[in-house]
């Protein structure tokens, strides 16, 4: 599919003149066509990318223009045959409300996504930071059998705050939340891999070894089980909280089961199985799920991303910098 | 309110897959088929087909691809997907069952049946 647009005065909007080269505009264009095109087009400006609402204005200039040839072909002057398209045409400004109405309702729903996008970046991220920090612990402490590795609350606190401070600004940078969990995923599994070397080392520590071999390679693979899922799910905008539940479902039930299989350890046996449960439903359940469905959905968005270049409707934010430069040194 | 307005609006969707059943057609031509099936008689703003046409596009039932016919400006031509097929077919049968009920109601067939 071709992106043939034939060039527009829509250039000399502020809003668009550094993305479109300025030799592109119409030297003759018409000025009641474009003005009549101005009001059409005045609601799609707000939504609309750049590349859109040139491809709208320019549907409907082709319309007007079919429309006033067929009438000048009548019999009527350039001018007349222009005031009887638009009058044919209806009312710009209705039109143009409604026009928006239809065109802008999915748009603002990405939006509304993308915020999601940006909270879920920021659990993702906390949960990166304190998986992290807990593994540090681990190594530090070489012996887990003395006492508890978990850092204090305040730390925890401070690491999720931190974390997810991070992850909020990768996911708004990005424009989606994905790069933010894949990042924040592949720094934990970073941290745990290292967790696992360093246990491997203490060979008198094998079991932990395997321990926590397995939770890594299950978190691996459960939290790209749940990110397919959530991708799945995530076609449907109000899936949001549909594709969290299952992801978590899926991911956190193997989690489960491994903690259950822990309880059986001496070290384990003295704590109550409730509280077991309760933190590995809410540690790998909710984390997992989080995380999953949100690489799901920034995955989702970056393969859309990619057909829309492919098609020829969008471009990476580099292409699009050269792109301008070349216009630039055209047009000078 | 404009009776026949509202409804004619609450069906251009339904006229815009019929039109472009027979063949692909860019938004001037399914106006100007929608007006020359009516023998003229359902004028309305040609304007107003873009909406339908842009939410038809949007949920796969069209699909519009840009040509340039040369000497022309570039247009962007619409054709039904198999989805569009499915959905006229749902849509012509809700049609023909809703004006059958509304005609038992007031009357307005000569084979309609009180219920």
């Amino acid at each position: 599919m071709h992106n043939q647009f034939e060039p527009d005065p829509v250039h000399q909007n502020p809003r668009f003149k550094n993305r479109l080269p300025e030799n592109a505009i119409h030297e003759n264009a018409d000025t009641s066509l474009e003005q009549y095109l101005n009001q059409l087009c005045a609601p799609l400006e707000r939504d609309l990318s750049a590349e859109e609402y040139q491809a709208t204005r320019q549907e409907l200039r082709a319309h007007l223009l079919l429309s006033a040839a067929a009438h000048e072909e009548l019999g009527a002057t350039t001018e007349e045959a222009l005031k009887a398209a638009f009058e044919g045409f209806g009312n710009p400004q209705q039109l143009g409300r409604t026009l928006a109405q239809e065109k802008s309702a999915p748009i603002r729903a990405n939006r509304r996504l993308a915020r999601w996008g940006r909270v879920l970046g920021g659990l993702a991220g906390g949960y990166a930071a304190l998986n992290l920090t807990f593994l540090c612990s681990l190594l530090l402490r070489m012996d887990p059998h003395q006492g508890d590795v978990t850092p204090p609350i305040l730390l925890q606190l401070l690491l999720l705050l931190l974390g997810g401070r991070l992850g909020w600004l990768l996911a708004s940078g990005r424009r989606a939340a994905a790069g933010s969990s894949l990042a924040a995923l592949a720094g934990s599994q970073v941290g745990m891999g290292a967790g696992i070397a360093s246990v491997l080392l203490a060979d008198h520590y094998g079991w932990l070894a395997v321990t926590y071999s397995i939770n890594s390679v299950s978190l691996c693979f459960f939290a790209g089980l749940g990110a397919t899922v959530g991708w799945r799910l995530w076609k449907r905008p109000k899936s949001l909280a549909g594709s969290i539940l299952l992801g978590s479902a899926i991911f956190g039930l193997p989690m489960l089961l491994i903690s259950l299989r822990l309880y059986l350890y001496p070290d384990y046996r003295n704590a109550h199985i409730l509280s077991i449960l309760a933190r590995s439903i809410l540690l790998w359940c909710a984390s997992g799920g989080i995380t999953g469905a949100t690489m799901g959905c920034f995955t989702r968005s970056l393969v859309a991303r990619m057909r829309r270049i492919k098609a020829g409707r969008g471009a990476f934010p580099f292409a699009r910098r050269v792109k301008k430069e070349d216009a630039d040194l055209l047009a000078s | 309110m404009d009776y026949r307005r509202e409804l004619l609006k609450g069906n251009i969707q339904t006229l815009v897959l019929a039109v472009l059943s027979d063949s692909p057609r860019h938004g001037y031509g399914i106006a100007q088929e929608i007006l020359r099936r009516s023998g003229d008689a359902l004028r309305f703003g040609e304007g107003s087909i873009y909406p339908a046409l842009h939410a038809l596009e949007r949920e796969g039932s069209i699909v519009g691809e840009w040509e340039t016919p040369q000497g022309g400006p570039a247009r962007k031509v619409y054709r039904l997907t198999d989805k569009g097929t499915q959905e006229l077919a749902t849509r012509k049968q809700t049609w023909s069952d809703f004006a059958r009920t509304i005609d038992r109601v007031i009357g307005g067939s000569p084979d309609a049946q009180p219920i």
